[in-house]
C-alpha cells in the first residue's frame, strides 16, 4: 500500500455538523497523543521516567480512528507501545504521566509504568510487556460479553511482530469459530524492533492471515484517520450485531525508534524523514480540515494539548512516590486483609526486607537505559 | 584411604574425653603404636596411640577441648593418599570441612541421600531440640551420653539424663590458672556444693583390729574398713543409694581415696563384698601403685557405690569428707591413736579411731546412717564375726 | 455426608457453583461432548448449555488467555487443561498475565480464574503426561495453588478455587479420580484456601504432605503403628499460600519431620518446607528434615521403571521409621 503524498478528503459517514465535530475530535485526539509522546520523550531523556518507553509518534491515526468508535464499556488491549491507545480510550494525561513518573497517583499506583499502563475505568485492559499478550485478553473479554449477554466489543491493538506468535493464531481461530465480538487492529509499522516485515514474513499484507481463519479483513491507510475510522465503524457494527470478528490492517510507520534511546541501526534516517514528511497523519488531517478550520483553531488545539501536558507533569511532580512497603501488597485479592493467610505471609516478608529498603526522595526516580 | 583417630571409650561409663596435650602435630610422620595425644577423663590420663603409620594430616582440638567418645580428633594420611588436600595448617585447629574422612556408609535413605554427611570434628553433636532442653534444664551436654547417630545427643538422651547427676555450675568455664588436671575435681566439687549433706560421727574402739593386724600382718586399716563396709552394705542398702536413679547400686564397689603427686584420685575395689580381707588389701596395694604412677584406667576409677577416705597415714584424727556423686555416702576415718577411755567403769587407755559418715540427706536419713555407723563400730570391736 | 468418588465430588462442586453463580463457565478440550476423559464433566452441558460448557480447539494459549480476559471482565472461568503437562503451552498466559495483572495494574482488576489440571503418575502415561508441576506456580507470585488429597478435599477446594478472586491452580491427581470417600452434603461446604488439615495424630514423627501422597503417608503410618511408632500426617491441601503455622506446629509436637510429595524432590514444594523448618523451627528439631519426592528424571514408560522412581508407602515408612528411631 503506497503512502502517497496527498490524501483525498474522505468524509466520515454522517456529514455535516456532527461529522465536522467528529473530525475535529479525531484531530484533537491525535494532537494530544503527539504532545503526550513528545513530552514523554523529553522527560524520559531528562531522567524523570524509569524503565523503558516506546513511542507511537506517527501512528496516532490508528488509535484515534479506532477509539472514536468505541464506548467507554468496550474493552481494548494494547501493546508495549500503548500511550496513544490509552489516551484515546479516555484516560487522563495526569493519570498517565503520574504513572510513568512512578507516582502513587498514577493510574496503576506507580506499579505498572509505561509498558503495563491500564485503566479499567475506561475499559483499557492494559498495555502488555509480552508481544501478542493482548490476544487472549481480548478473546476472553469478547467471550465474556457474549456470556453476559451484552453488546460490548473488544479491540486488540497489535503490531506486525505479534502476528508471528502462536497466540495470534490460536486466538484469531477461537474468535472466528465462536463468532466473538472481537476486532483485531494491526498497526503494521513495518518493523518489529529491529527486524523489518520484509525479513520476518513472506507476505506483504498480513490481512491475508485473517483469511486463513475465516475472518473478514480490511486494509487501510493507517495515516488516514478517516479511513481507520470508517473501517472500524464497520467492524464495530459487525461485532455488536453478532456478526463476529474483523481484522483491520492499518499500514503505518513509527517515527521514532523501537524504544527511547534506540540507535536505530536497522533503518536509514532518510527513510524516516521521507515517510514522515509525506505521511504525518496530523499534518495530513490538518491539510484536509484546513478548508473548514482556521489556523487559530489549530493553534488553540495545540496550545490546549500542551497546557494539558504541562499540567499533567506538574501534577506528577507534586505527587508522592508510592510507600516502599506497597511493594509487598496489592498482589492477591484479600492480601490487605489481616485475616487472610496471604496477608500474613506478605507482612512477614515486608518485615524481613523493609529495614533494608532504600529510601527514594521524590523526584529522583532515575531513568531507563 | 586416610585413617581417622577417634576419642577412645575407656570404660563403660565414659561419655567424653578432654584433650590435654598433643604429642605430635599436623605434618609429623607417625608410626603405628606411637603416642599421638594425651587425653584425660575424670583424672585418668591416657595416651592415644596412632592406629597406623603415615602422615598426621590433621589434628582437631587443643588443650582443654572435650570430644564425645568416637568423635574424630585426628586424621592420618596413608602412603598414596592426597595428604596435601587434608592438611589445613600445622597447628591443631577446630576448622572442619574439606578433606574429612567420611564416616562409615549406612544404607541410603529413600530420599536418595547416600550415607551421613562427613563428621565434623567439633565438640559435641546434639540436636537443636536437645540443646534447647539441656539449656532449659541446666544440663551440661558434655555429661549427657548421646545415643543418636554418630553419638548425637537427642531429646530422649537429655530427658533420660537426670539433672541431679551433675547440676551445672552457673558460671561457664574454669578459673584461668586452674591446672587442667584439676578440672574434673573442680566440676565435681562445685556440684556437690549444693547438696544437703549431714554427718554422724563416732569414736570406734579398734583394739581388736590392731591386735588382729599385728597377728596376721596381711592387712592394714583401710583394707579392714573396705572389707567391713562392703559386707555391711549388703544389708544396709540405703547407704549405697545411686543418686541418679534413687535405687541402690547393684554391685558393691568401694572407692578408696588416694593421694598421688597429681592430686586426689579414688580407685575402686570392685565387688569388695566378695573378696577376702587379704584380697582387699592386695587390691588396694595394686590400685595405689597404679595411682601413684598415674596409670589407672577408666573402670578402675568408676563404679563405686560408697567411698572411704583415710587420713590416718597423715597422722590426723578426723576427716569429714564429701560424697562423690552419684554416691550418696562416704566414710572418713582418722588415725587410730591411744586415748583415754572408760572401760568397765574405770579410766583406761583404748585405741580409738574417729569415724565420720557424711551422707546425702535426700536419700539417707539420720537413723539409718547412725545404724550403719554403729554396725561398723561393732564390726571393728569384734572383727572375728565378719571373718 | 455421602459417599462419592473424587471425580463425582468435583462434578458436584462444578454443578453447585454453576448453579449458584451464572458467571461461572467451563471450557477446555474434550469436556463438553465427551464429559471429560475421567467423566468429571458429565451432564454439565445438559444442565447449563453448551454456551457455558465449551469444547475448545487444541489451543492452550488461547484457552488460558481467553480465561484471563473473561476473568478480567466479569466472569468466573473454569479452564480445564486436560493434562497438567500442557500448562507449558500456556505459560505466558498464566505466569505473565494471570499472575501479574492485578499487581501491575495497581489492583484495578481481579482474575478470578480457576485452572484445573489433572496431573501425576499413572498407568505408564509417560514423561509428558505424568508430571506434577505445582512448585513452578508456588514460585510464581500472584497465583494460588491447591492440591486435593481425597473426595472431600476435591469438592471443598474446587468450590473455594472458583469462589476465590485470585487465579487458582487446582491440581487433581489422575489416579485419585476413581477413589471413593465421604463428602459433606452442604452445598456451601468450602475448604479455606491456605489451611492444612491434620489427618492423623502421633507423637513420634510427622509426615507433611499433600495430594495423592497423603494416602501413601496414611498407609505408611498404619504400617508403623504396628511397629509401635506413632506417626502424625498433615495434609497441606494448599501449597500456596502454605500453612506455615501448621508446619511449625508439627515440628513443635513431634520434633521429627518427613516431607513427602510425588513431584520431583529437587526444587519441589518440600524444599521450601524443609528450608522453613530449618530456619524458623530449628530448636524444635530433634533430627534432620527428610524430604521424599520423585527422582530427577523424566517419568519412564515401562511400568517397572515408572514404579521405581517415586516414593510410595514403603519408602515413606522407611524414612519415618529411621527418623523416629534416631537412625538419621
Amino acid at each position: 500500500m503506497a503512502n502517497g503524498p496527498c490524501m483525498a478528503k474522505t468524509l466520515s459517514s454522517g456529514a455535516g455538523a456532527a461529522g465536522a465535530e467528529r473530525d475535529v475530535a479525531l484531530l484533537r485526539t491525535m494532537v494530544r497523543i503527539r504532545v503526550l509522546e513528545e513530552g514523554i520523550e523529553k522527560h524520559f531523556l531528562a531522567g524523570d521516567i524509569p524503565g523503558f518507553a516506546h513511542l507511537s509518534i506517527g501512528q496516532e491515526a490508528v488509535a484515534a480512528g479506532t477509539c472514536a468508535n468505541l464506548r467507554r464499556d468496550d474493552a481494548i488491549a494494547s501493546t508495549h507501545r500503548g500511550h496513544g491507545h490509552t489516551l484515546a480510550k479516555g484516560t487522563t494525561m495526569r493519570a498517565m504521566v503520574a504513572e510513568l513518573f512512578a507516582r502513587a497517583t498514577g493510574v496503576c499506583k506507580g506499579k505498572g509504568g509505561s509498558m503495563h499502563i491500564a485503566d479499567f475505568s475506561v475499559g483499557m485492559l492494559g498495555a502488555n510487556g509480552v508481544v501478542a499478550g493482548g490476544f487472549g485478553l481480548v478473546a476472553g473479554a469478547a467471550l465474556s460479553a457474549v456470556l453476559r449477554k451484552t453488546d460490548q466489543v473488544a479491540v486488540c491493538f497489535f503490531g506486525d511482530g505479534a502476528t508471528n506468535r502462536g497466540p495470534f493464531h490460536e486466538n484469531l481461530n477461537l474468535c472466528a469459530i465462536w463468532n466473538l465480538p472481537a476486532i483485531f487492529v494491526l498497526e503494521n509499522n513495518r518493523y518489529a524492533s529491529t527486524t523489518s516485515t520484509a525479513e520476518t514474513m513472506k507476505i506483504t499484507d498480513v490481512a491475508r492471515r485473517a483469511d486463513g481463519y475465516g475472518i473478514p479483513a480490511a486494509i487501510v491507510d493507517g495515516f488516514d484517520a478517516f479511513a481507520v475510522f470508517d473501517a472500524l465503524e464497520t467492524a464495530v457494527a459487525r461485532a455488536r450485531s453478532g456478526g463476529g470478528p474483523t481484522f483491520v490492517e492499518c499500514k503505518t510507520y513509527r517515527a521514532r525508534g523501537h524504544y527511547i534511546g534506540d540507535p536505530e541501526r536497522y533503518r536509514r534516517k532518510a527513510e524516516v524523514e521521507d515517510v514522515m514528511s509525506a505521511s504525518d497523519p496530523i499534518v495530513r488531517m490538518q491539510a484536509v480540515l484546513g478548508d473548514d478550520l482556521s489556523p487559530d483553531h489549530f493553534e488553540r488545539l495545540w496550545a490546549e494539548a500542551r497546557a494539558e501536558f504541562a499540567d499533567a507533569v506538574a501534577f506528577a511532580r507534586s505527587s508522592p512516590a508510592p510507600e516502599a512497603d506497597e511493594a509487598f501488597f496489592g498482589v492477591y485479592a484479600g492480601d490487605r486483609d489481616p485475616a487472610d493467610p496471604i496477608h500474613r505471609i506478605a507482612a512477614r516478608e515486608r518485615d524481613a526486607l523493609m529495614p533494608f529498603a532504600p529510601s527514594v526522595a521524590a523526584g529522583s526516580q532515575g531513568s531507563g537505559h | 584411604m586416610p585413617v581417622e583417630v577417634v576419642m577412645p571409650k575407656l570404660g563403660l561409663t565414659m561419655a567424653s574425653g578432654t584433650i590435654t596435650r598433643w604429642l605430635k602435630i599436623a605434618g609429623d610422620e607417625v608410626s603405628a603404636g606411637e603416642p599421638l595425644v594425651e587425653i584425660s577423663t575424670d583424672k585418668i590420663t591416657y595416651e592415644v596411640e596412632a592406629p597406623a603409620s603415615g602422615l598426621l594430616a590433621r589434628t582437631l582440638g587443643s588443650d582443654g577441648d572435650e570430644f564425645v567418645c568416637g568423635a574424630a580428633i585426628a586424621t592420618i594420611a596413608l602412603a598414596g593418599d592426597e595428604a596435601a588436600a587434608l592438611i589445613a595448617d600445622r597447628a591443631p585447629d577446630l576448622a572442619a570441612a574439606a578433606g574429612f574422612v567420611e564416616a562409615p556408609r549406612r544404607p541410603p535413605a529413600a530420599n536418595g541421600i547416600s550415607g551421613p554427611l562427613p563428621r565434623r570434628g567439633t565438640r559435641i553433636i546434639a540436636s537443636p531440640a536437645a540443646r534447647r532442653l539441656a539449656r532449659e534444664r541446666n544440663v551440661r551436654l558434655g555429661d549427657v551420653r548421646g545415643t543418636g547417630p554418630r553419638g548425637r545427643i537427642t531429646l530422649s538422651d537429655v530427658h533420660g539424663h537426670s539433672a541431679v547427676r551433675e547440676p551445672a555450675p552457673a558460671a561457664v568455664g574454669f578459673p584461668p590458672e586452674l591446672a587442667p588436671g584439676r578440672r574434673a575435681i573442680f566440676r565435681k566439687m562445685t556440684a556437690v556444693g549444693g547438696l544437703p549433706l549431714a554427718q554422724v560421727e563416732t569414736n570406734v574402739r579398734v583394739d581388736a583390729i590392731k591386735e588382729l593386724m599385728e597377728r596376721r600382718g596381711d592387712f592394714r586399716w583401710t583394707a579392714f574398713a573396705v572389707f567391713a563396709i562392703a559386707r555391711l552394705l549388703r544389708s544396709h542398702a540405703d547407704l549405697r543409694t545411686d543418686a541418679a536413679s534413687g535405687a541402690p547400686f547393684a554391685r558393691i564397689g568401694i572407692g578408696v581415696a588416694a593421694d598421688t603427686p597429681g592430686g586426689l584420685i579414688v580407685p575402686v575395689v570392685h565387688d569388695a563384698d566378695t573378696r577376702s580381707l587379704a584380697e582387699v588389701e592386695a587390691e588396694i596395694v595394686r590400685l595405689a601403685g597404679l595411682a601413684r604412677a598415674g596409670a589407672l584406667v577408666g573402670d578402675e576409677v568408676a563404679g563405686a557405690c560408697f567411698s572411704i577416705s583415710n587420713v590416718g597415714p597423715q597422722g590426723i584424727e578426723r576427716v569429714a569428707p564429701l560424697p562423690d556423686p552419684p554416691q550418696t555416702a562416704i566414710l572418713g576415718i582418722g588415725a587410730a591413736t591411744p586415748r583415754p577411755a572408760v572401760v568397765d567403769g574405770a579410766l583406761a587407755i583404748a585405741w580409738t579411731m574417729t569415724c565420720v559418715l557424711t551422707f546425702d540427706h535426700r536419700f539417707i536419713d539420720g537413723a539409718p546412717a547412725a545404724r550403719f555407723l554403729a554396725a561398723f563400730a561393732a564390726a571393728c570391736s569384734a572383727p572375728g564375726r565378719l571373718l | 455426608m455421602h459417599a462419592a468418588t473424587f471425580s463425582e465430588a468435583t462434578l458436584e462442586a462444578m454443578r453447585e457453583e454453576m448453579r449458584r453463580d451464572a458467571t461461572v463457565f467451563l471450557m477446555g478440550e474434550d469436556i463438553a461432548k465427551q464429559g471429560g476423559i475421567f467423566g468429571q464433566f458429565k451432564g454439565l452441558p445438559e444442565e447449563f448449555g453448551f454456551e457455558r460448557v465449551r469444547d475448545t480447539p487444541i489451543s492452550e494459549a488461547a484457552l488460558v488467555g481467553a480465561g484471563v480476559g473473561a476473568a478480567l471482565t466479569g466472569c468466573r472461568p473454569v479452564v480445564d487443561m486436560h493434562f497438567a503437562d500442557f500448562i507449558t503451552c500456556s505459560m505466558d498466559e498464566l505466569v505473565n498475565q494471570a499472575a501479574k495483572l492485578r499487581a501491575m495494574f495497581g489492583e484495578q482488576c481481579v482474575v478470578p480464574m480457576t485452572l484445573r489440571a489433572p496431573d501425576g503418575i499413572t498407568k505408564s502415561a509417560g514423561a509428558q503426561h505424568s508430571q506434577s508441576l505445582e512448585s513452578w506456580f508456588v514460585h510464581t507470585p500472584g497465583l494460588e495453588v491447591v492440591v486435593p488429597a481425597d473426595p472431600e478435599d476435591a469438592k471443598g477446594l474446587l468450590k473455594a478455587a472458583i469462589r476465590s478472586n485470585n487465579p487458582t491452580l487446582y491440581f487433581e491427581h489422575k489416579a485419585l479420580f476413581p477413589v471413593k470417600g465421604m463428602v459433606p452434603d452442604d452445598d456451601d461446604f468450602v475448604i479455606p484456601i491456605g489451611k492444612a488439615k491434620p489427618m492423623r495424630d502421633g507423637a513420634d514423627v510427622t509426615i507433611v504432605t499433600y495430594g495423592i501422597t497423603v494416602t501413601r503417608a496414611l498407609e505408611a503410618a498404619a504400617l508403623l503403628e504396628a511397629e509401635g511408632i506413632e506417626v502424625a500426617v498433615l495434609n497441606l491441601r494448599t501449597v500456596w499460600p502454605l500453612d506455615y503455622d501448621a508446619i511449625a506446629d508439627a515440628a513443635a509436637r513431634t520434633h521429627r519431620i518427613v516431607v513427602a510429595h510425588e513431584a520431583v524432590r529437587v526444587g519441589g514444594v518440600g524444599a521450601e518446607i524443609a528450608a522453613f523448618l530449618g530456619e524458623h523451627c530449628f530448636d524444635d528439631l530433634d533430627g534432620p528434615v527428610v524430604r521424599l519426592g520423585a527422582a530427577h528424571v523424566p517419568v519412564p514408560f515401562a511400568p517397572i521403571l515408572q514404579e521405581a522412581m517415586y516414593p510410595k508407602a514403603p519408602a515413606i515408612a522407611d524414612a519415618a521409621r529411621r527418623l523416629a528411631r534416631r537412625e538419621l
